[in-house]
């Protein structure tokens, strides 16, 4: 029903010629970090919706209202652990698609990572573009998105 | 009815009046030729008027005027019949005549009246003298009487009526204010008898009424008048004062009564006898003894009903009283009647002075002569009583004051057996006795209980009062005795008994020839002689009491000195055995002891040890240096702690005393020394001279011995003390240096911990050295190389450039691998779990040749954060110390949720080590930390075990509570 609700609201704001954006949200702490990862990504898709957000107090309140496709999320927040905050937008979005992002590159952390919902587990240090390019397509395209969608709008 | 009357009489008058007239006119009219006509009228019908007046008043006067005037107008002036008045003198003749005879009737009637008047008065007088009359005899007859017209409503009482009930005259009288003067108690009686009367029945009674003048006595009679229809009409009744007549009579009642009472009361017995015999009168006593009332012995005859005789008796004095006129005495045995009586008749006279009675008494001297033998029997024992007394006063033993008594008893009294005898145990034994058939004790027993001891002597002991047996051919209580009894002539016997200090000692036992000998005087004065030898037997024991009590008290006296003395040497002792040897000769001295005996306990040695002893030989006391528990008095009460007092040692042979009756000892007390309730030793003394000790005795050795008791008792604290004061130092010492080692070790571990951490910090210094210094210095340098490169040839300085993110790559993962190394991330970001496993594999990585088992039991959620961390270096630090020390090949590694507690074990299968020498050397130097991690465990309120022993693995096992 919220979702819903969240979705008729958006439609009157960004009018349906938006409908195709894909709507990104960053959170992480490290404002460098969030900075340069933000243009790549807009380099990457100039027509994606990105917004950032520093902390989970920050981030949460904005999902309802910019109603992200996609979410970057930094395990390490000053005020939360990244991941039961993804859990727990996983719980209520299950829609969204959340990418966990960490500086190391574990089997603990990717299993924690599928374990709590998250799509995919990148390591800071060592990740590849052309797998952030690949997913962000992936996510574009998506059937049930785009169904979601057209449901919703109909 | 009144009307009728007076009008009948008024006709009577005219008639008389119409025929007086009519008559003297005829007369006149016949009379005519004998005298003439002219007869003056007045001559004529005067008279008439004037009679008729005198016969029937003014009234029928005034008619016959009337009338004769009539025809004097008519006929006599005019005889022609005819009514001519013509004339004035006529007319006045007329009037004159008629006025005439009104006056005559007139002066007639006054005269009428005053003639009744008078007779009326004369009646009413008559009547008042008869009424007067009336009253005097009422009052000379106190009779008064009433008069009821119930018609009139009318209740008339006579004057003497009103005397009696005190109810002055003129009171209106009713039937309540009669009832009112009624005895209360009579009112009910006289309410039903006149409710009677009024139903017809005759009223006639007697009763009480309450007048001013008190309460008196009337009889009442009345008729009463009835009506056809039954309604009370009214009546007359008489009221009688017979107070006086009640009182006399109820005096005379009193008199009979008194004398009856009197006649009864008299306890002779009497009769009134008639000239035959016969009992006219018996008083109650007399009817008693015949077992009659009196009134079923009037008319019997009295020789019949006295001795059961058809005639009188030859020596009956009433037989002689008729014949001559005078009394005649005579003394009488009869047995059917119960003794002796002494006889009186005494003529009785009628009027005439002729003898028609006698008063006949018989008095009973049965009880007189028994009391003649009782005050005889009496007198006997008053003098018993004072010889006893004698007795007392000059004998002051016990045994022959007994003696005594019996004799003066049995002989003074004249009793066959007097005997005392003495309660011992259930026996009553015979202590004295005396009298002809004192051979009767010889043959019989008495005991104070069972079938001997119900008789009058056992009866008497336990129920401590005098027992009577009144005979032995009857009494069944005496059945065991009955056949000696009777066989020595015995019929009677008594038991008192006889107190000292109030409890019951013995008895004196008395018999006697006849049966009933012992009569309730007797008894006291046997009673009072018994509670006079009671007395004496107080006096005499008092006597012995107060000179036993006088020797106890010199004792008494030397005891205490020597107690005294005893107990300052005591005191002062340093060494108390050391002077036990003398202190126990003088005791020993005053107690008239040949021997003593001191036994102390050796505990190493588990004996006793002889400390001192006197009175035997040099060799004996060798031989009996040492003595075991249980063996001997000594052994014996050295074991049990309780004292033993063997007395006249020489009868009854008992094993413990063998030892000591070789030494010719007859008594022996030995008693333990007691110190806080164990016995410390023994102390005995024995005496050759006698068989018993006196409880003085025994009561000086025993406090002798707790004398000695206590001074071993005070050396034995004195060292005790010592001891425990030593001990205390010791302790002092021992914990000073527990807690020197204590603080040595502290200081150990502190400096321990500043160098862990020293080198720790020496370790990342080399490592941000080594690692992130050298790989910012490398960056540095290639950076700097690059830049005048970039303008010139920018290919070649791309490259370059790309040749340093390599370098950067390997920067930021010593970075991370330091970061990890000092607290991994992972602990926060993902758990203990995580983080375990991460180690782990890490852990097989490097060491391959140790295989890692992990179980791991627990739920993230289940493990308190504070606990990871330390769970975690628990597993870091033990881990590391197998891979180091242990040369295991395998290592299990738990956390488990056991018991409400979590638990986290390391297991290995190496070499193991000893867990208590690991520690010491680790509180010293070196050592495989198990302290740091007892430490970190021990603040985050676990618990760490380690076992393990050498070539048996080891076992390191922390657990928290949950």
């Amino acid at each position: 029903m919220e979702q819903k609700r969240f979705h008729l609201l958006e439609k009157r704001m960004t009018g349906l010629g938006e409908i195709d954006m894909l709507k990104t949200l960053i959170v992480e702490d490290y404002a460098i970090f969030r900075q340069s990862f933000k243009e790549r990504l807009q380099m990457l898709d100039p027509s994606m919706v990105i917004q950032e957000a520093a902390t989970a107090n920050e981030a949460l309140p904005m999902i309802p209202s910019f109603s992200p496709d996609l979410i970057f999320m930094d395990v390490r927040l000053p005020d939360a652990n990244g991941l039961e905050l993804a859990k727990k937008i996983k719980a209520r979005n299950p829609n969204i698609a959340i990418v966990v992002l960490t500086d190391y590159d574990l089997p603990e952390y990717r299993e924690a990572a599928v374990q709590r919902g998250a799509k995919s587990f990148l390591n800071k240090d060592s990740f590849n573009w052309e797998e952030i390019k690949s997913l962000v397509q992936s996510i574009s395209s998506s059937e049930s998105r785009r169904g979601n969608r057209y449901s919703l709008a109909s | 009815m009144i009307r009728n009357v007076s009008l009948k009489r008024s006709l009577i008058g005219c008639g008389i009046a119409v025929g007086v007239v009519a008559t003297a006119f005829l007369l006149r009219q016949l009379l005519t030729g004998f005298v003439g006509a002219d007869l003056p009228t007045y001559l004529t019908f005067y008279p008439a008027v004037m009679l008729v007046a005198i016969l029937a008043g003014f009234g029928a006067g005034l008619l016959a005027t009337g009338m004769a005037a009539l025809l004097a107008a008519f006929w006599i002036l005019h005889p022609q019949g005819q009514f001519a008045v013509t004339r004035l003198s006529d007319a006045v003749s007329l009037a004159f005549f008629s006025g005439m005879g009104v006056l005559i009737s007139l002066l007639v009637e006054l005269y009428r009246r005053s003639r009744r008047k008078s007779a009326a008065y004369e009646k009413e007088l008559a009547l008042r003298e008869s009424q007067e009359d009336l009253n005097r005899a009422q009052a000379v007859a106190h009779t008064g009487s009433w008069r009821l017209d119930v018609r009139r409503n009318e209740l008339v009482w006579s004057d003497e009526n009103h005397r009696i009930f005190g109810i002055p005259k003129g009171t209106s009288m009713t039937y309540e204010t009669f009832l009112a003067t009624v005895h209360p108690e009579d009112r009910e009686y006289v309410g039903q008898k006149w409710t009677a009367a009024l139903r017809g029945e005759p009223y006639d009674i007697e009763h009480r009424i309450v007048t001013g003048d008190g309460v008196k006595w009337v009889r009442e009679r009345a008729e009463l008048e009835f009506d056809p229809q039954g309604v009370l009409r009214g009546g007359f009744g008489t009221t009688q004062d017979i107070t006086e007549r009640k009182q006399a009579e109820q005096a005379m009642l009193r008199a009979k009564q008194e004398w009856e009472r009197t006649f009864d009361a008299v306890p002779d017995l009497i009769a009134i006898l008639d000239d035959r015999h016969r009992i006219l009168r018996a008083n109650r006593a007399m009817a008693q003894r015949l077992g009659l009332t009196p009134a079923q012995c009037v008319g019997m005859l009295c020789h019949k009903a006295v001795h059961g005789l058809d005639y009188p008796p030859d020596f009956c004095p009433h037989t002689l009283t008729l014949a001559d006129g005078r009394e005649h005495v005579a003394e009488v045995h009869e047995d059917s009647l119960g003794g002796d009586f002494l006889v009186s008749t005494t003529p009785l006279a009628d009027e005439q002075g002729r003898h028609i009675a006698s008063v006949h008494v018989a008095r009973d001297l049965t009880q007189h002569k028994l009391r003649e033998e009782r005050i005889a029997r009496l007198t006997k024992l008053y003098a018993v009583l004072s010889r006893v007394n004698e007795a007392i006063v000059r004998v002051h033993d016990e045994g022959p004051l007994y003696a005594e008594v019996c004799r003066i008893v049995a002989e003074e009294g004249e009793f066959p057996l007097v005997w005392i005898g003495q309660v011992k145990e259930r026996k009553v034994a015979p202590a004295a006795s005396h009298g002809p058939a004192a051979d009767y004790l010889k043959e019989i027993r008495v005991e104070v209980e069972g079938e001997l001891g119900h008789g009058p002597t056992g009866n008497c002991i336990r129920e401590d009062r005098p027992m009577i047996n009144d005979d032995f051919d009857t009494n069944p209580s005496t059945a065991p005795w009955r056949e000696p009894a009777l066989r020595y002539g015995f019929r009677a016997s008594a038991a008192f008994p006889l107190h000292r200090q109030g409890k019951v000692v013995g008895t004196l036992t008395l018999y006697a020839a006849e049966p009933d000998a012992f009569d309730t005087e007797q008894v006291n004065l046997l009673e009072a002689l018994c509670a006079d030898i009671s007395y004496a037997l107080d006096a005499i024991q008092q006597e012995k009491f107060r000179a036993e009590a006088e020797q106890r008290l010199r004792d008494s006296e030397a005891r205490f000195r020597l107690l005294s003395e005893t107990a300052g040497r005591l005191l002062v002792a340093q060494n108390p055995q050391a002077i036990v040897n003398d202190l126990c000769r003088d005791v020993m001295t005053h107690l008239d002891c040949q021997v003593f005996f001191n036994f102390l306990a050796d505990e190493e040695a588990d004996r006793l040890h002889l400390n001192a002893c006197a009175g035997i030989p040099a060799e004996e006391t060798r031989k009996i240096e040492w003595l075991d528990y249980g063996v001997g008095v000594s052994g014996c009460v050295a074991r049990d702690g309780v004292r033993i007092i063997a007395e006249e040692i020489a009868n009854p042979p008992d094993p413990r005393t063998e030892l000591v009756k070789s030494y010719g000892i007859q008594a022996y007390a030995c008693h333990p020394l007691m110190v806080q309730g164990r016995v410390i030793g023994t102390l005995s003394f024995g005496t050759k001279t006698r068989p018993n000790f006196t409880p003085g005795e025994l009561a000086l050795m025993r406090t002798v011995t707790d004398q000695v008791a206590a001074a071993m008792e005070r050396m034995t604290l004195i060292r005790e003390l010592q001891r425990s004061r030593d001990e205390l130092e010791t302790r002092v010492q021992e914990r000073t240096a527990e807690l020197g080692r204590i603080n040595e070790a502290l200081r150990h571990l502190s400096s321990r911990i500043l160098s862990a951490q020293e080198d720790e910090r020496k370790r990342i210094a080399g490592e941000l050295h080594d690692t992130i210094g050298a790989c910012l210095s490398a960056i540095k340098f290639k950076v700097e190389n690059v830049l005048p490169q970039i303008g010139k040839t920018p290919k070649a300085a791309t490259e370059s450039l790309k040749t340093i993110l390599p370098v950067i790559q390997e920067g930021v993962e010593d970075c991370r691998r330091i970061q990890m190394d000092l607290r991994p991330p992972m602990l926060d970001d993902l758990g203990l779990q995580a983080t375990l496993s991460w180690f782990c594999r890490r852990f097989q990585m490097i060491y391959s040749e140790i295989q890692v088992d992990q179980e791991i039991k627990m739920e993230e959620d289940g493990v308190p954060s504070p606990l990871k961390i330390v769970a975690y270096r628990i597993t870091q630090e033990a881990m590391n110390n197998i891979a180091k020390h242990s040369k295991a090949d395998r290592v299990r590694l738990s956390i488990r949720k056991v018991n409400r507690r979590m638990e986290l074990t390391i297991q290995d299968n190496g070499q193991g080590f000893n867990p208590k020498k690991a520690l010491a050397l680790e509180s010293t130097r070196g050592g495989l930390g198990f302290s740091s991690m007892r430490e970190r465990v021990n603040l985050s309120g676990g618990s760490l075990d380690i076992e393990s022993a050498e070539g048996k693995g080891t076992i390191i096992r922390a657990s928290w509570p949950l």
